[in-house]
């Protein structure tokens, strides 16, 4: 799908176009679900990405023109997602929780082996829940989201930089405390 | 364990949330729940209505510019409920609620000058005597916010609720209809005055209030601050906002100097 497609759609939907809209919808809902969800969980993820998606619709005309839509739906999402979390609630606990699922091996795991393995992803899981959230929005566009750092900059309203420092800060300190467990295992 | 391996394992782990946010998510298509939303509550002719809005408010300050100044009493019976200046909605009347509390200022992170004129085409005072900021800030939501910080020094007076900034120039990008929202309180008015070639408010008299909009516009939020005196003006595809407790002459001769 052309970026052109989707500048013609915008425009078309800032002129009120609902049926343009819809198939901007179509196109972002993806991305939309999975921003929300590792706000507010899976289980209220459709409906803040909807929430999202209506409010976006009259917010168009702050869109500019010729500026990536992505980031810009990503980061109404974000911010109807949070305010609609009304807990503290962790991201690394949106999906499931430590412990479920052992990390993928290329051969077959001893029983020794799954055990470190769900030691250390449990580690790393915790870890990333004692990570400040400025840390740990970041490790989501950028990991979870697949977002580039040009748009994690842009859904977070901070500077490429700033985006930088703070993904290599938390991985230092999800790898510093992973090789701390590990070494006291 | 190498560190070159913890960080893969890391990395590893934090990728495989991504496969199961995806697993986890049912497939479904929101653009018809979106569309009936959208119709029912009949959005669909609010951008319609924002056009037809702001041409109004565009020729409404039209007329008022033809006037070399036009005061605003305070808790007047108002003709128009706002004016709009750039990236700035002067409302004549209290905030919502009617709270009229000091709150926050927002600022985003603070940076240095070059990183802030990467981002957007910022303009620093060149006004005699003023110097360089004390300090340069930069808020990346709804096109980039840079802020001008000076602090004591320079013959600036103290001013109220501005977390010891003696003076603040703000500049915003984007297309601004209502990023920042003012609330005129009792004892302040709004007055238009000529910044240059550019048509500025200068709010004065009393305490206004002023409201961030969210990050993307979703409202006001609800938190604002009591500010003193205020200059706003757009130039260049800028709103600028310059706050600190000044006369008028040397605000518009700091807008003017912005180079």
């Amino acid at each position: 799908m052309s970026t052109t497609d989707d500048l013609e759609l915008i425009e078309r939907a800032k002129r009120g176009n609902v049926e343009a809209y819809e198939e901007l919808v179509r196109r972002y809902q993806h991305d939309a679900r999975r921003t929300a969800a590792v706000i507010v969980g899976v289980s209220l993820a459709d409906d803040a990405a909807q929430e999202a998606f209506v409010r976006a619709f009259g917010f168009l005309h702050r869109f500019r023109s010729g500026s990536p839509f992505r980031p810009w739906l990503l980061a109404v999402v974000a911010n109807v997602a949070r305010n609609q979390s009304r807990s503290t609630r962790r991201w690394t606990r949106a999906v499931r929780a430590p412990g479920e699922r052992g990390i993928s091996a290329t051969h077959a795991p001893s029983a020794e082996d799954e055990a470190l393995a769900r030691r250390r992803e449990g580690t790393v899981r915790a870890a990333l829940d004692t990570l400040p959230i400025r840390y740990r929005d970041v490790v989501a566009c950028r990991y979870v989201l697949d977002l580039s750092e040009a748009e994690t900059a842009q859904v977070l309203g901070i500077a490429r930089g700033t985006v930088k420092s703070r993904l290599s800060r938390a991985l230092d300190r999800l790898e510093r405390q992973l090789d701390r467990e590990v070494h006291h295992a | 364990m190498p560190e070159s391996n913890s960080r893969l394992l890391v990395e590893s782990e934090l990728r495989a949330f991504s496969h199961e946010l995806d697993a986890a998510l049912e497939p479904l298509d929101l653009s018809s729940a979106v569309t009936r939303r959208l119709e029912e509550s009949s959005a669909r002719i609010r951008p319609r209505e924002r056009v037809r809005r702001r041409r109004l408010v565009a020729a409404l300050a039209a007329t008022l510019a033809v006037a070399a100044t036009l005061a605003i009493p305070p808790a007047r019976a108002a003709v128009t409920n706002f004016l709009e200046v750039g990236a700035v909605r002067v409302h004549e009347a209290p905030p919502p609620g009617g709270r009229a509390t000091a709150g926050p200022l927002r600022l985003g992170e603070l940076t240095a000058l070059d990183a802030a004129r990467a981002r957007m085409a910022a303009v620093v005072p060149a006004a005699r005597g003023l110097g360089s900021p004390d300090e340069v800030w930069f808020d990346g939501t709804a096109g980039g916010v840079t802020s001008l910080v000076y602090r004591a020094g320079r013959g600036l007076p103290a001013a109220k609720n501005t977390d010891g900034i003696r003076l603040l120039v703000q500049e915003f990008t984007g297309d601004g209809s209502g990023f920042l929202h003012k609330y005129l309180t009792n004892g302040s008015h709004a007055q238009q005055v000529a910044v240059g070639p550019y048509d500025s408010v200068f709010i004065t008299g009393g305490d206004h209030f002023l409201a961030y909009d969210a990050a993307t516009g979703e409202g006001v939020t609800a938190d604002g601050r009591l500010v003193g005196n205020a200059l706003i003006f757009q130039r260049e595809g800028l709103t600028i906002r310059i706050e600190g407790d000044l006369p008028l002459a040397r605000m518009v001769s700091i807008g003017a100097s912005l180079r």
